[in-house]
C-alpha cells in the first residue's frame, strides 16, 4: 500500500518529461564511452526533472542509419526528447540542461563542438550532441531524417555530398523545424598532434 | 656504413599499434642508401624501462653504431637526417623534442634546454624518450641498466624519475652531453578538439 506522499512522488514522476538518450558507440575500444560522457550519463539517469532512459545503438553503421534508428526509436516509444551523443563527445554541464532550458520555440537544439575538418580544427555545429524534441520529428514526419548524400564524382567526395546531420538540418529548415544552438560547447575527444600545439611554447 | 638498429616501442592492443605516419618513416628509413637500417618492434614488454633497456642490449648484440628508438605515437621528419648531422658534428645521445600533455590538459615540450648549441642541435638538461638516437660509445662506456623508474618505498609507490630522465642524468653524470634538434617530432595523443579549436581561435 503507498501511502499519500508515494502516490504524490509516483503521480509527479508520471508528469516528468520522457527523454531517451542515444549513444552510438561500439565494441571496439575505439567505439567505447569516454569517461567524461560516463559521468554525464550516470548523473543524467538520476535527474529528478525527466524520466530518463538510455538508449545504446552498438555498432550501427552508417551513421545515417544510426541516428534514423534513435529517431525511430524515440518515436515508437512515445518519448518527449530524444538525446543523440557520440561515444566521443561530453559535456561540463548537466546533459539534460539545455532540455530543461530550453525555450518552446525551441525543437533541435545543437551543441558546438570542436572538429577536424580539412581548413583546420574548427567550432562546428553538428549532432555530435543534440536534442529533439517530439515536436520535431511529428512535424517531420516519416523517416528517414538522416541521410549521407554522396558527392558526384568517381570518389563519392565532389560536389553535392552532404553529411548525414547536413541533411537533417536542411530537412528542418525545409519543414519550419525551429533550431538552436546551446550557449555552452561540448567537449571532443580525438587523436591530435600534441607538437602541433607545444611548439609555439618553445 | 653506418649500422642503425631501430625500434618501435608498441603492443598487440590497438592503444599500442604503430601510427601510420610512423610506419611510413620508418619504410623511408629502410630505403635510405646511406645507411644500413634495421627495424624491430619492440612490443608488449609493459615495464617501459624494460622495454628500452632490452633494445639498449639487441643494439649491443646486433653491433649497432647507433640505436634509434621510437614510440609508437611519436613521428619523426626525416631521422637519417637528424642523424646524419649528428655524425658530422660528433653528437652522442639525441632526443627529438615533442609535444606533451598534462593531466591538466596543459600542453609543452618534452625538452628542458641548457642553452648550448651545436649546428642545429640544442643541449638539453632533460629530454624526452619518444625519439631517442644513441650512439654506441654511450653503451660501451655506460654498464646497464640505461633506463629506470626511480620511485620511493611509500605506500603509493610514487614515482620521482621517469626512465627516459634517468637516462638523461646517467649519460650526462659520464661525461655524454645530451641534445635535442631543431626540428620537432609529432605526437599523437586524444585531445579535446573543442579546447584545440577555442585555443585556435584565439590565436588566429
Amino acid at each position: 500500500m503507498l501511502d499519500s506522499s508515494q502516490l504524490q512522488n509516483l503521480i509527479s514522476h508520471s508528469k516528468r518529461e520522457k527523454v531517451v538518450i542515444a549513444v552510438f558507440c561500439g565494441r571496439e575500444r575505439q567505439n567505447w564511452l569516454n569517461p567524461e560522457l560516463t559521468l554525464n550519463l550516470f548523473k543524467a539517469g538520476t535527474d529528478p526533472r525527466f524520466e530518463v532512459f538510455l538508449h545504446l545503438l552498438k555498432d550501427s553503421r552508417p551513421w545515417d542509419k544510426a541516428r534514423n534508428l534513435a529517431m525511430a526509436h524515440a518515436r515508437n516509444c512515445k518519448m518527449d526528447w530524444l538525446v543523440m551523443v557520440d561515444n566521443d563527445q561530453f559535456v561540463n554541464f548537466d546533459l539534460l540542461d539545455p532540455i530543461a532550458h530550453a525555450p518552446s520555440s525551441a525543437w533541435v537544439i545543437t551543441v558546438p563542438t570542436g572538429a577536424i575538418l580539412d581548413a583546420g580544427t574548427k567550432m562546428v555545429a553538428s549532432c555530435a550532441v543534440v536534442y529533439v524534441r517530439r515536436r520535431a520529428w511529428e512535424k517531420l514526419g516519416q523517416g528517414p531524417w538522416f541521410r549521407w548524400v554522396p558527392g558526384s564524382n568517381e570518389t563519392l567526395d565532389g560536389p553535392g555530398e552532404i553529411c548525414e546531420d547536413e541533411f537533417f538540418r536542411k530537412k528542418c529548415d525545409e519543414a519550419g523545424v525551429n533550431f538552436l544552438a546551446y550557449s555552452e560547447p561540448a567537449g571532443h575527444w580525438r587523436t591530435y598532434d600534441v607538437t602541433s600545439i607545444a611548439g609555439g611554447t618553445r | 656504413m653506418t649500422n642503425v638498429s631501430v625500434f618501435v616501442l608498441c603492443s598487440e592492443e590497438r592503444d599500442g599499434w604503430w601510427h601510420p605516419r610512423l610506419a611510413t618513416a620508418i619504410m623511408d628509413m629502410k630505403e635510405d642508401k646511406r645507411f644500413n637500417v634495421t627495424v624491430e618492434p619492440c612490443s608488449n614488454r609493459h615495464l617501459v624501462d624494460h622495454a628500452r633497456n632490452v633494445c639498449v642490449v639487441k643494439a649491443r648484440e646486433a653491433n649497432a653504431d647507433w640505436l634509434v628508438m621510437f614510440d609508437n605515437d611519436v613521428v619523426p621528419i626525416d631521422p637519417l637526417g637528424v642523424l646524419k648531422e649528428a655524425i658530422q658534428l660528433e653528437v652522442d645521445v639525441v632526443g627529438l623534442s615533442y609535444g606533451i600533455m598534462h593531466i591538466d590538459s596543459k600542453v609543452r615540450l618534452a625538452v628542458q634546454g641548457n642553452g648550448e648549441r651545436c649546428g642545429n642541435f640544442h643541449g638539453v638538461n632533460d629530454v624526452g624518450g619518444g625519439a631517442l638516437m644513441i650512439r654506441n660509445k654511450v653503451w660501451q662506456t655506460i654498464p646497464g641498466p640505461w633506463f629506470k623508474w626511480v620511485r620511493l618505498d611509500d605506500e603509493t609507490i610514487t614515482s620521482t624519475m621517469s626512465e627516459d630522465c634517468y637516462f638523461v642524468k646517467v649519460a650526462r653524470g659520464n661525461g655524454f652531453k645530451v641534445w635535442t634538434h631543431e626540428r620537432l617530432a609529432a605526437h599523437f595523443r586524444t585531445m579535446n578538439m573543442t579546447w584545440v579549436a577555442e585555443l585556435v581561435r584565439k590565436t588566429c
